[in-house]
């Protein structure tokens, strides 16, 4: 009764240990081979991170080629700038020229009306009276 | 079966070994170096963006010194420097013009306002001055030279000699009182603009009654208040619709004394003042008017204005514009007065004579 049992236990349990083993292999291989790969992830995503910190830095440097040429393309976007800023100030002066010319028309205006005229004369006057008596004020 | 069993005794004896392999892989792995790695690698990163902050500050202050001076970025920022200056100073220039050209328009369209609010400046200087001389502060002298009963045809010719020495006068005017001098032939625009051009010259212009005791009114103080208030009215009505500005000092036709020997004082100077009056006589009368035959030569006339008001700092001259010897005494003693330390300036109300010349030295 025993021998034909062992017969069969032996090879079962050979066979439950074979399987055991290969099942826990594959297991602790599967976990390795996931820690390497995220670990991996983690430098990679760090060296890449470095890399385009260093790219960002050499693209300005004016020591690097691209960071001369970024430096000349500054420099032309500045006196750009300044040639748009002329521009608009050259507009400016277009319009306060028309801005003028009816101020002084219509300063000429109210000049020339007999009432304006009469005052502005009573009030240069008035001023020139003030200044003589300021000066006496000051004892000059 | 023994052969199955030893199979699968090595076969198991060899998994066994490939877990045991597999585990110690697994529990060996260098996690610690890679964080070691990654951390390395994240302080470089951290140096290159701090270096990258630098550098980004120090082309944006290149770039703040380029922009303030072009000429750093070269011919091509030369030439924009040169020509945006250009447009910044003709834009500023243009700016400027137009600001200056609208406070004067709002100046002009405001010139009224302005005018009478310089008046009141000026007359408070003038006042100024005045407390000065009083109080012995100042060395000035101030001659307030009136002109009663004009304007007349020969008003301009004062005009004319004020204006060649500076000099501001007081013109008490009286519409009728020159019916004489100018033969009834009225011209009503020639008076017009002779009160305007006094005006205009900055002289002060004043209300010495519409009649003058003239025409109608031959006897301007022997009829009731209401009459002579009717008088002061109509010379204040054209002096105000003429020259713009309501006359506030009143000179009685003869004087005074003549006027309260006449009318009852208090009442009328009670009058005057209800009508926003102040009422002057004068310092020093140059006897200029009267009969023909006792009118002084203009060297006379002038010698003894000047000599009249040597002592006095402050002093009123009472003269008439429609004499020529008075023309000739003016512009004798005007220089004189001058060359004395005297200033010709136009009477306020808000002077001190106002309240201080009611004496009358003759």
């Amino acid at each position: 009764m025993i021998r034909p049992v062992k017969k069969v236990i032996v090879p079962v349990l050979l066979l439950a240990v074979l399987a055991l083993s290969v099942f826990g292999a594959v297991t602790f291989r599967g976990r390795t081979r996931q820690l390497t790969e995220e670990n991996e992830a983690l430098l990679t995503a760090a060296r890449e991170r470095q890399q385009a910190a260093q790219d960002e830095y050499n693209a300005i440097d004016p020591s690097t080629v691209e960071g001369a040429e970024h430096q000349l393309e500054r420099e032309r976007a500045i006196v750009s700038e300044a040639l748009e800023q002329a521009a608009a100030l050259e507009e400016e002066t277009l319009t306060l020229n028309d801005s003028i010319s009816q101020a002084e028309e219509e300063l000429s205006a109210l000049k020339e009306d007999e009432d304006n005229a009469y005052y502005l004369a009573v009030y240069e006057s008035y001023s020139k009276g003030m200044e003589k008596v300021e000066a006496a004020i000051e004892g000059n | 079966m023994k052969v199955i069993n030893w199979i699968l005794g090595l076969l198991a004896a060899a998994g066994l070994a490939f877990c045991g392999y597999s585990f110690y892989q697994y529990s060996s792995f260098p996690a610690e170096s890679y964080t070691r790695q990654v951390e390395t690698l994240d302080k470089q990163t951290g140096e290159i963006l701090e270096n990258t902050r630098q550098l980004k500050e120090e082309l944006a202050a290149r770039d703040d010194a380029v922009r303030s001076d072009l000429r750093q970025a070269g011919d091509d920022g030369a030439a924009a420097a040169r020509r945006l200056e250009r447009a910044q100073t003709e834009r500023d220039e243009k700016r400027a013009a137009l600001d200056s050209l609208t406070e004067q328009i709002d100046f002009m369209e405001n010139i009224y306002e302005n005018t009478l609010a310089l008046r009141e400046d000026y007359a408070k200087k003038i006042r100024q001055l005045e407390d000065l001389i009083v109080a012995g502060e100042s060395e000035a002298k101030i001659c307030y030279w009136t002109l009663d009963d004009g304007p007349t045809y020969q008003t301009q010719m004062f005009l004319d000699v004020a204006e060649k020495y500076g000099a501001f006068l007081t013109f008490f005017t009286s519409r009728e009182a020159n019916l004489n001098s100018r033969q009834n032939d009225a011209n009503i625009e020639m008076e017009r603009d002779l009160l305007r051009k006094e005006a205009m010259a900055g002289h002060s212009i004043q209300n010495h009654t519409n009649s003058h005791q003239y025409g109608e009114y031959g006897n301007l103080y022997g009829r009731d208040l209401n009459s002579f208030r009717e008088q002061v009215e109509l010379q204040e009505k054209w002096i105000y619709e003429t020259t713009g500005f309501k006359p506030d000092i009143f000179r009685f036709p003869g004087g005074s004394a003549w006027a309260f020997a006449r009318i009852p004082k208090d009442e009328t100077v009670a009058m005057l003042k209800e009508m926003g009056y102040w009422w002057v006589d004068w310092s020093c009368n140059t006897y200029d008017a009267g009969p023909e035959e006792q009118w002084p030569d203009a060297y006379s006339e002038a010698n003894y204005s000047v000599t009249q008001i040597s002592s006095m700092p402050i002093a009123m001259i009472l003269s008439h514009d429609c004499y020529m010897h008075t023309l000739g005494a003016i512009e004798r003693a005007i220089p004189t007065l001058q060359a004395r330390g005297y200033l010709f300036l136009p009477l306020f109300s808000q002077s001190w004579t106002m309240e201080n010349t009611k004496i009358i030295y003759t």
